[in-house]
C-alpha cells in the first residue's frame, strides 16, 4: 500500500481484533474465530470477484479442496497438522490451476456456469467418496489430532487467536497484492479487458494467476475451518458455500480489503438473529441478495469509498 | 425381469423424465433467448407449480369434495398461471429495475430462489405431500418371448406402465407442439422473435418491448410449474424438489444451445432418456457426475452447444 | 541506423497478402504494405474499405485467413496481441477505449508499468519511476492539469488525448491510431496534427483517417483501401491527382452534385467493374 492511510486502517483494524478477545463476551469471540476463517475465504473469493471481475459460482469447490485435504490427511493418513496444512494449500492450489484453466476459456455467463458445474462435480464426488468422507453426516476430526507445537487449537482462546494470524496473515499479503503491478492489471482486466490487452498486459495467464491465487487462500480458509472446528461435512461444497461468499464480498464491498470481513460479520449476525426467529433464515439471504444488488452494487465499503474515502485500498 | 424388458422400462421412465424436463427447460430457453438473463430461480417456479397444484387440489376436495380428476384439471389451469404471476412480479419489482444486467440478474434471481424456497418452506412445511392422479390404471406391455420354440407376445410381470403416465408424455407433447405454433404462426410468437432479435430495432417498431419481456419471463415460470404439475401426481410436492429440475434445465439448455427451443427439446429427450437408463443400471450419483461434468466441458470447447447461438457476450 | 544495429533499410512494418474473410464477406483482400522508419503513412478509404479490420490484423485482434504480418523484420504473423504490443507496438481504438473508472494517472501508469516492466513477476517498477514518467507524458499531451479527474469523466476530445497519452508512454516503435481525431474540435484537430508532426522524429506512425486535410498535411505517403483491396498508394499530391481514387472516394465527395451514391449499390456500375479497369470504369463516375 502506498498511502500510509492505508496502513493505518489495515493494522489499527488488526489491533482491534486483538483488543476483542479481551474485551468481548465469550459468546461472541467463538462466533469471531469462525467469522475470521470465513472472512479469510470471502477475502480470497474478492481476489477473483472484486479485483478481477469475474464472477465464480463454484468457489466452494476450493474452500471443500483445503476441508477435506486437511481433513482426510489428519483422519485417514494420519498426518500432523502442518503437512496436512501443506497437503491442502496444495491441493486447493492445483485444483485452481486446472479448473481455472479450462473455465477461462469462457467468458460472462458461460463462466459462471462452468464454475458452478465444476463445483457441483465437486459437491457429488465428496457424496460418492461416502467411504472415506461420509457424505452430508461428515466427520469430526478428534481434538487430540488438532494440535500444534503443543498448542491444543480447540481451546477457545488458541483457537481465536490462530484464526486471527491466519486472517492477519491474509488480509496484510492481499493488501500488498492489489496495490502491486499485479492486483493493478487485476483492476485493468476487470474494467476494460480489450484495452489492457493491447496495453500487452498477457490477459489470460493475469486471470489464471488469479483464479490460482484465490483458489488457495479459499483452500487455506477451508483447511482452517476444519482444523479450528473440527468438522468436515458435504455442505461445505454444495452451492451454497459458493454463493456465501459472493454475498459476503457484496454487503461488504467488492474490490476492497475490509469489504469480506464487514460483509461476512454483517452476514453473520443477520442470520444469527434470524435463526431465532425462524427456521427459514435462507429467506433474509436471499433478500439481502436481491436488495444488495438493486441498492447496494458497490456494498458498504464501496460506497464508503465512493463517497467520502477515495482512498480505501 | 430380463435386460430386454427391463431396458424398455428404463427407457419409458426415462421418456417421463424427458418431457417433463423438456417443458421445464423450453422456459428456461425461452427467458435466455429473449431476455438473455440466466434465472437461477426457475427450479423454484417449478417447485412452485407443485406446490399449488397439491394446495388447489387439497382445498377443492376438503372444501368442495371434489374428485381427484376436478382438483388436478384445476391445478393443470390455476398453478402456471399463479407462478407466471410471481414471475411477472419479480420482474417489476426487480429484473426490469436492474436493467436485465447479466450479473447482476444472477445475484437477484440467487435471491429469488432462496425467498421462494424458504416462503415455501414456511408456509408449506418440510415434508414431502402428495397429490393424487386423476386416472391411474396400469397397463401391462407385451414383450416377444420363445415358448416351445415359437414367438410369442408374454406380459412379462411387472412389465408396464400406467395411464397417466403415458398421458404426461402426450400432454408434454401436446404443449410443445403448442409453444411451437405460438412462436412461430401468431403475432405474439412474431413480437417475441423480434425482441429476441434486435430489442432495440423492435421497440423502433413500436413493440413495447419491457411488457414482452414481463410476458416471456411469465411464460417461462408457467412452462416450468406446469411440467411440475404433471409429474407431480408420480414424485409428491416437496420444497426442494426445485434442485434437480434447475440442473437438469441448465444441462439440456446448454447442450441444445441456449436461445434455441428446438435443440432444448432434442437435448432433453437425450438427456432424459440418458438419465433414465443411467440410473435404473448404475449409481444415480454417478450419472450426476457424469453429466455436469459433460455440461462444463461442452461449454468450454462447444459454447455453442449443438444448435443455439454462443452463451458468451 | 536502427534500433539493434539493423540494416535502416528493414521496414518498421510489412503486410504480405494480408487478408480476412469473415464467414463469405471477404474483408481485406491480399493487402501489401512496407512502411519504413518515421514515416507518417495514412491509410484511407470508403466506410467499409476494410481499413479497421486491416489493423485489427496487424495489431492482432483477428488472426488472418492468409498472408503475414513482419515488424522490423520479424514475423509476427502467429503472435497473440499483447505479445506483439510487447515487441513496441501501440494502438488506439476507433471508439475510445480507456479505464472510464480509474482516474487519468492511472490509465497512463497501467501503460508505464507494463511497457517498463513487461509484468515479469521478479521485476517490479518503482512508484516513483513509474510517477515521473506518467508526468512527463501527461506533460507532453497537455493533460497534466486533468491528472486526477476519473477518465470518464473527460470530455470526448480529452479522452482521445488520453489515449494517445497511453500510447505514448509506451515509447512505441510503431504507433497505430485508427481515426484520432474523429469527434475533436478544430483546435484539438490542430494540436493533433502538430503533435503526429513531432512524434515522427521518435516513432513510426500509421494512420486510418477519414479527415482529409489532417491526412494531407501529416502524411508522408497514403494508402487507398477500397472494398477490401489496396487501391492505390502514393505521395499526398499522388494520391491526390489519382483517378481512381477519386472516383472511388474523393470524387463523390469533393463533386457535390448528385445524389450520395453508395459504390456498392450503384445501379449504373457494371457488377464487373473493378477498381483495376481504368479510372474511367470506376462507379459513379467523375464530372
Amino acid at each position: 500500500m502506498n498511502d500510509a492511510r492505508g496502513w493505518l486502517l489495515h493494522l489499527g483494524l488488526l489491533a482491534a481484533l486483538v483488543l476483542a478477545w479481551f474485551v468481548l463476551p465469550a459468546y461472541h469471540t467463538g462466533n469471531l474465530a469462525r467469522i475470521l476463517v470465513l472472512a479469510v475465504y470471502a477475502a480470497g473469493f474478492n481476489v477473483v470477484f472484486g479485483y478481477t471481475g469475474l464472477l465464480s459460482l463454484g468457489h466452494a469447490l476450493f474452500f471443500a479442496a483445503g476441508l477435506y485435504g486437511l481433513g482426510l490427511s489428519i483422519q485417514h493418513v494420519g498426518l500432523g497438522v502442518l503437512p496436512a496444512f501443506g497437503v491442502a494449500l496444495g491441493v486447493s492450489a492445483l485444483i485452481a490451476a486446472m479448473t481455472g484453466y479450462l473455465a477461462l476459456r469462457t467468458r460472462g455467463v458461460a463462466f459462471m456456469i462452468v464454475t458452478l458445474m465444476f463445483a457441483q462435480t465437486g459437491y457429488l464426488t465428496v457424496l460418492y467418496a461416502g467411504r472415506w468422507t461420509r457424505g452430508d453426516e461428515g466427520f469430526v476430526i478428534a481434538r487430540s489430532a488438532r494440535t500444534l507445537f503443543g498448542l491444543d487449537l480447540a481451546d477457545e482462546r488458541i483457537r481465536y487467536f490462530a484464526a486471527l494470524v491466519l486472517f492477519a496473515i491474509v488480509f496484510l499479503s492481499l493488501a500488498a497484492i492489489v496495490s502491486s503491478g499485479f492486483g493493478r492489471a487485476l483492476v485493468a482486466i476487470r474494467e476494460n479487458e480489450e484495452r489492457a490487452r493491447l496495453l500487452g498486459y498477457d490477459v489470460q495467464r493475469i486471470k489464471w494467476l488469479a483464479v490460482i491465487l484465490s483458489g488457495t487462500v479459499s483452500g487455506a480458509a477451508g483447511a482452517a475451518y476444519a482444523l479450528l472446528f473440527g468438522y468436515a461435512g458435504a455442505t461445505f461444497a454444495s452451492v451454497q458455500y459458493s454463493i456465501l461468499p459472493l454475498l459476503w464480498v457484496l454487503l461488504g464491498g467488492a474490490g476492497t480489503t475490509i469489504g469480506p470481513l464487514i460483509g461476512t460479520v454483517f452476514m453473520f449476525y443477520l442470520v444469527d438473529f434470524a435463526s431465532e426467529i425462524t427456521d427459514a433464515y435462507l429467506l433474509l439471504v436471499g433478500l439481502a441478495l436481491i436488495c444488495l444488488t438493486l441498492f447496494l452494487p458497490r456494498g458498504i465499503a464501496g460506497e464508503l469509498r465512493r463517497r467520502a474515502l477515495p482512498w480505501l485500498p | 425381469m430380463e435386460f430386454g424388458p427391463h431396458l424398455v422400462l428404463a427407457l419409458l421412465e426415462g421418456s417421463i423424465t424427458a418431457a417433463v424436463l423438456a417443458l421445464t427447460a423450453a422456459g428456461l430457453a425461452l427467458v435466455f433467448g429473449i431476455l438473455r438473463v440466466v434465472n437461477v430461480a426457475h427450479g423454484e417456479f417449478f417447485m412452485l407449480g407443485a406446490v399449488l397444484a397439491w394446495f388447489v387440489s387439497t382445498t377443492l376436495a376438503d372444501t368442495f369434495g371434489a374428485g381427484p380428476a376436478v382438483g388436478f384439471v384445476a391445478a393443470l389451469i390455476i398453478a402456471p398461471l399463479a407462478t407466471a404471476l410471481v414471475a411477472i412480479l419479480a420482474d417489476r419489482l426487480v429484473l426490469r429495475r436492474i436493467g436485465y444486467d447479466p450479473e447482476r440478474t444472477i445475484v437477484a434471481t440467487i435471491g429469488l430462489l432462496y425467498v421462494l424456497q424458504q416462503a415455501t418452506l414456511m408456509s408449506f412445511g418440510p415434508e414431502a405431500r402428495p397429490v393424487e392422479a386423476p386416472f391411474n390404471t396400469r397397463i401391462a406391455l407385451p414383450w416377444p418371448e420363445r415358448v416351445n420354440g415359437e414367438w410369442v407376445l408374454g406380459y412379462p410381470w411387472g412389465f408396464g406402465t400406467t395411464s397417466y403416465k403415458l398421458f404426461v408424455i402426450g400432454a408434454a407433447v401436446v404443449v410443445l407442439i403448442g409453444l411451437w405454433l405460438l412462436l412461430r404462426h401468431t403475432t405474439l410468437g412474431l413480437i417475441m422473435r423480434a425482441t429476441e432479435q434486435d430489442r432495440d430495432m423492435a421497440r423502433a417498431f413500436g413493440i413495447p418491448v419491457t411488457r414482452v419481456y414481463a410476458l416471456v419471463f411469465g411464460l417461462g415460470a408457467a412452462l416450468a410449474a406446469l411440467g411440475a404439475v404433471l409429474v407431480v401426481p408420480i414424485q409428491q410436492a416437496h420444497y426442494l424438489m426445485g434442485g434437480d429440475p434447475l440442473l437438469l434445465s441448465f444441462i439440456v439448455v446448454i447442450i441444445g444451445g441456449l436461445g434455441s427451443v428446438g435443440g432444448t427439446v432434442v437435448a432433453a429427450v437425450l438427456i432424459g432418456l440418458t438419465d433414465g437408463v443411467v440410473s435404473v443400471f448404475f449409481s444415480a450419483t454417478l450419472a450426476k457426475i457424469i453429466a455436469t461434468l459433460l455440461v462444463a466441458m461442452v461449454l468450454v470447447f462447444r459454447p455453442q452447444g449443438l444448435f443455439g447461438r454462443a452463451l458468451s457476450r | 541506423m536502427t534500433a539493434a544495429g539493423r540494416p535502416a533499410a528493414t521496414p518498421v512494418l510489412e503486410t504480405r497478402g494480408l487478408s480476412k474473410s469473415f464467414g463469405g464477406v471477404d474483408a481485406v483482400i491480399d493487402v501489401g504494405i512496407s512502411v519504413p522508419e518515421h514515416q507518417v503513412r495514412a491509410l484511407i478509404g470508403p466506410n467499409g474499405a476494410g481499413k479497421s479490420t486491416f489493423t485489427g490484423l496487424i495489431v492482432g485482434r483477428f488472426e488472418p485467413t492468409r498472408g503475414s504480418v513482419r515488424f522490423d523484420g520479424r514475423d509476427i504473423t502467429a503472435l497473440a496481441a499483447h505479445e506483439r504490443i510487447r515487441l513496441g507496438i501501440a494502438y488506439t481504438f476507433q471508439i475510445t477505449s480507456v479505464f472510464a473508472e480509474l482516474d487519468v494517472r492511472e490509465n497512463v501508469a497501467l501503460a508505464v508499468r507494463r511497457a517498463v516492466v513487461g509484468l515479469n513477476l521478479g521485476r517490479r517498477a518503482r512508484p516513483r519511476q513509474v510517477r515521473q514518467r506518467v508526468d512527463e507524458v501527461l506533460e507532453r499531451v497537455g493533460l497534466q492539469a486533468r491528472a486526477a479527474t476519473l477518465a470518464g469523466d473527460l470530455a470526448y476530445g480529452h479522452q482521445r488525448l488520453l489515449e494517445i497519452a497511453m500510447g505514448l508512454a509506451q515509447a512505441p516503435r510503431l504507433f497505430i491510431m485508427d481515426e484520432p481525431t474523429q469527434g475533436l474540435a478544430a483546435d484539438e484537430i490542430e494540436r493533433f496534427v502538430a503533435l503526429v508532426r513531432e512524434l515522427s522524429a521518435s516513432t513510426t506512425i500509421l494512420l486510418i483517417e477519414h479527415n482529409m486535410p489532417v491526412v494531407m498535411r501529416c502524411a508522408d505517403r497514403i494508402s487507398v483501401l477500397e472494398t477490401g483491396r489496396l487501391l492505390a498508394e502514393g505521395t499526398p499530391d499522388e494520391i491526390r491527382a489519382n483517378e481512381a481514387v477519386q472516383s472511388a472516394y474523393l470524387g463523390r465527395e469533393v463533386a457535390g452534385d448528385g445524389p450520395d451514391i453508395d459504390p456498392d449499390i450503384d445501379p449504373d456500375a457494371s457488377p464487373d467493374a473493378s477498381p483495376d479497369a481504368g479510372p474511367d470504369a470506376g462507379p459513379g463516375g467523375m464530372p
